[in-house]
């Protein structure tokens, strides 16, 4: 069942998984029917660190309704630069392959959620 | 020239010339509005014929002394006379040819701006014509080679006025092995963690020295039976200062990332070496290489830490380490008496470390002798040991991790840290420059340029890699900016580098802007300067008893011109930096000593003493401040 969810096997319903670039392509392009949150972040950024358990909490919350996975933008540079990410931490929404929405900075696992069930 | 009388110009050409009507027009609005300067006499031929045949044919340009002026043949002519005779051209009444269009251009605008001291005229910065076209067929327009202040601000303003541009920035690790991201020195390992560290440890001593004074304790802690509360004892935990400071400069560095793609320079994390004057190859950091073409090159490289020299060099860190250190730098030496130097020392001494600076010569080399010995006793009061006339002989490991010093006069000590600042270098030496005829001063590799041109035409350089430029960030930022704007705007205009502030940032902060008092002496005289000067407590530390040795002092140098321009504005004090910023725009439009002191001073701060200084030093009066 976590292959049905997740073409890489990396990520289960109600968690937030760590990817590569790569992995995130293979999810965005290997399975169109179900949107991605991203969470782009940086080790050393303070409102990344305070998104985690909120980030946490919503992809319980959302359960087997989205994949929810983070990138580092340090280790995967070329990544954020190529969905212009401004300012960390940087939530993407992706919907049939592309980014249809994006929510800079920490917030909320309510807020988050809403963000994420308004593309569902 | 008449003795005293307008200069007179005689203008020689035909009135169908565009240059010609357009070179009258402008000579006759300067003789209008200042006719008691200037006369013009105007010689119009008719046409073009009628022109040629009395200048050349007939030969009235073989009366100039000028080999220039011999050979001149395009209208309009311009030369200066002798007399105010009016009348048909006069061999007799020559004084000096002056040129054609561009030159008496050149005249006019000297003619038009105002000469003093500090109000110095620039000149139009002329470039060797580099060969840049439009559609040149190279890859970019514009190749940066370095990533730091200069370097990026070039970029930027380049790529926003059209320009394609790319820009290579790749970090060598320091001999440590200390390595960090885009930005350059000042931000990653300079300027920003410098002051940082400096901010913290200033606070934690403000805390320390003032805060029971002004009734501040630990909560829960009374006065004693004399009213007075104890010191705050405070430390200062090196681990979480450093991670919060790099934490922050990582934040920068990503920063400028997203700007430069903001602005859509092509960022890459590649190191670049020439390989001819239109062609650099790039290795990135898995040594993969590459090639670009450019029709414009911007070196501004930068320099780093020129290594110590005596034996066991190796063991000693730079300051590329040590903002970084993953454990507390504890017992240190800094050898060194530069601003790297000093300014280390100091902030590791206000975070309680036991620090001692071997110095060779003098403090601060280049800097004010006065204010830079008053640095150095501050820091002697506030636990920093002082070497003089010593520099490492020896460094050897002993006891596992220390550091056993023998100096130059015998003596030995061990420290756990050992921090070179001796002097900077260029970043020029594996650059590829000799395959570009791109010159470099042999004793310090820094290039050498003119209107930051180097002597390769189309290769430029900025920032402490080129010659002449002072090292600070906002001077290489400058510099960039109207670099690009002269190499892809329309702007003729040279960088200004005379009368920048600067600031050193110790645990006694100095800023000045403009000469010396040992340079002003130098240059006018002991007898062609003054000095006002004013030694005072800031109030901040009027209350603590700690301090009533600390003084401030702050001086001004002018010469002995009637109106007394000001030469030379020094501050030894806190916020250094702060007070300092407003004074250097007045040096730019030059400033006198009637003007600074009949500006009112805002009370009650520390900066006011500038523009209430009255005591000379020639006076003999003490300088000592009085009450309110």
């Amino acid at each position: 069942k976590a292959l049905e969810f997740s073409v890489t096997g990396v990520v289960q319903p109600g968690m937030v998984a760590d990817v590569t670039g790569e992995q995130l392509d293979a999810e965005m392009t290997g399975r169109t029917d179900s949107v991605i949150v991203v969470d782009v972040y940086a080790t050393w950024c303070g409102p990344c660190k305070l998104l985690v358990p909120h980030l946490e909490s919503a992809a319980r919350q959302l359960g087997d309704q989205a994949r929810v996975l983070k990138l580092d933008s340090e280790k995967n540079a070329s990544w954020a630069g190529r969905y212009q990410v401004q300012g960390l931490p940087t939530l993407l929404l992706i919907k049939n392959g592309r980014i249809v929405d994006r929510m800079e900075g920490a917030h909320g696992a309510d807020a988050i959620l809403g963000f994420v069930q308004t593309h569902i | 020239m008449t003795a005293s009388g307008p200069r007179v110009l005689h203008v020689a050409g035909h009135a169908s010339c565009g240059f010609y009507s357009r070179i009258t027009s402008c000579l006759g609005s300067l003789s209008l509005l200042f006719p008691s300067r200037l006369k013009v006499v105007e010689h119009d031929f008719g046409d073009r014929t009628k022109f040629r045949q009395w200048l050349v044919d007939d030969g009235f340009r073989n009366n100039f002394q000028d080999t220039t002026g011999k050979e001149h043949v395009a209208c309009p002519i311009v030369w200066i006379s002798k007399s105010l005779k009016e009348g048909d051209p006069d061999p007799a009444d020559i004084e000096k040819y002056l040129g054609g269009y561009d030159a008496t251009l050149d005249w006019c605008r000297d003619f038009t701006q105002p000469s003093d001291v500090n109000g110095h005229r620039s000149p139009v910065a002329d470039m060797v014509d580099d060969g840049h076209t439009k559609d040149h067929g190279y890859e970019y327009d514009l190749v940066v080679i370095g990533g730091g202040s200069g370097g990026m601000a070039a970029a930027k303003e380049a790529a926003s006025l059209g320009a394609k541009v790319a820009l290579c920035d790749f970090v060598k690790p320091s001999p440590k092995g200390t390595s960090w991201g885009l930005g350059g020195t000042c931000v990653n390992v300079g300027c920003i963690p410098k002051k940082l560290y400096h901010i913290g440890s200033t606070l934690r001593e403000t805390i320390q020295a003032d805060s029971n004074f002004f009734g501040i304790a630990s909560v829960g802690t009374e006065p004693d039976e004399m009213g007075q509360l104890p010191l705050m004892e405070t430390d200062m935990k090196w681990n979480v200062a450093k991670e919060n400071i790099q934490n922050y400069i990582r934040s920068l560095n990503f920063k400028y990332r997203v700007r430069l793609r903001e602005k859509s320079v092509q960022y890459l994390n590649k190191l670049a070496t020439f390989k001819d004057a239109h062609t650099v190859e790039l290795v990135d950091k898995k040594g993969r290489t590459s090639e670009i073409t450019s029709s414009r090159f911007l070196v501004a490289t930068g320099g780093r830490p020129t290594p110590l020299d005596c034996e066991g060099a190796d063991l000693a860190i730079s300051s590329d380490d040590i903002f970084f250190l993953d454990k507390d730098p504890g017992k240190v030496l800094c050898v060194g008496a530069s601003y790297i130097s000093l300014e280390c020392a100091g902030f590791l001494a206000g975070m309680s470390k036991d620090v001692t600076v071997a110095v060779r010569s003098i403090l601060l080399r280049g800097f004010d002798r006065e204010c830079s010995d008053r640095i150095g006793d501050y820091m002697k009061e506030h636990g920093v040991t002082f070497k003089m006339k010593v520099t490492p002989s020896k460094l050897e490991k002993v006891d596992g991790d220390r550091i056993q010093v023998t100096f130059s006069d015998g003596s030995v000590d061990t420290y756990d840290t050992v921090l070179g600042a001796v002097g900077r270098t260029a970043d020029t030496a594996k650059l590829g420059l000799e395959n570009v005829n791109v010159e470099t001063n042999p004793k310090n590799r820094k290039i050498k340029a003119k209107f930051e041109q180097s002597t390769c035409p189309n290769i430029y350089a900025i920032g402490d890699v080129m010659e002449g430029c002072p090292e600070l960030t906002p001077v290489a930022i400058q510099a960039g900016i109207c670099l690009s704007r002269r190499l892809f705007g329309a702007s003729k205009e040279p960088m200004d580098y005379v009368n920048v502030c600067t600031t050193v940032f110790t645990p006694l902060e100095y800023a000045c802007v403009g000469l010396s008092e040992d340079d002003a002496i130098a240059k006018y005289g002991e007898d062609g300067i003054e000095v006002y000067h004013s030694e005072f407590l800031p109030l901040e530390w009027s209350l603590s008893q700690n301090r009533h040795g600390s003084n401030a002092y702050a001086k001004v140098i002018v010469d002995k011109s009637p109106q007394e321009n000001v030469l030379g504005i020094h501050y030894v004090g806190p916020n250094a930096g702060e007070v300092m910023q407003g004074y250097g725009v007045s040096m730019k439009k030059g400033l006198t000593y009637k003007e600074l002191t009949e500006t009112v001073g805002i009370h009650p701060t520390s900066s006011e003493e500038i523009v209430t200084l009255s005591i000379t030093k020639s006076s003999g009066e003490d300088a000592a401040a009085g009450g309110c």
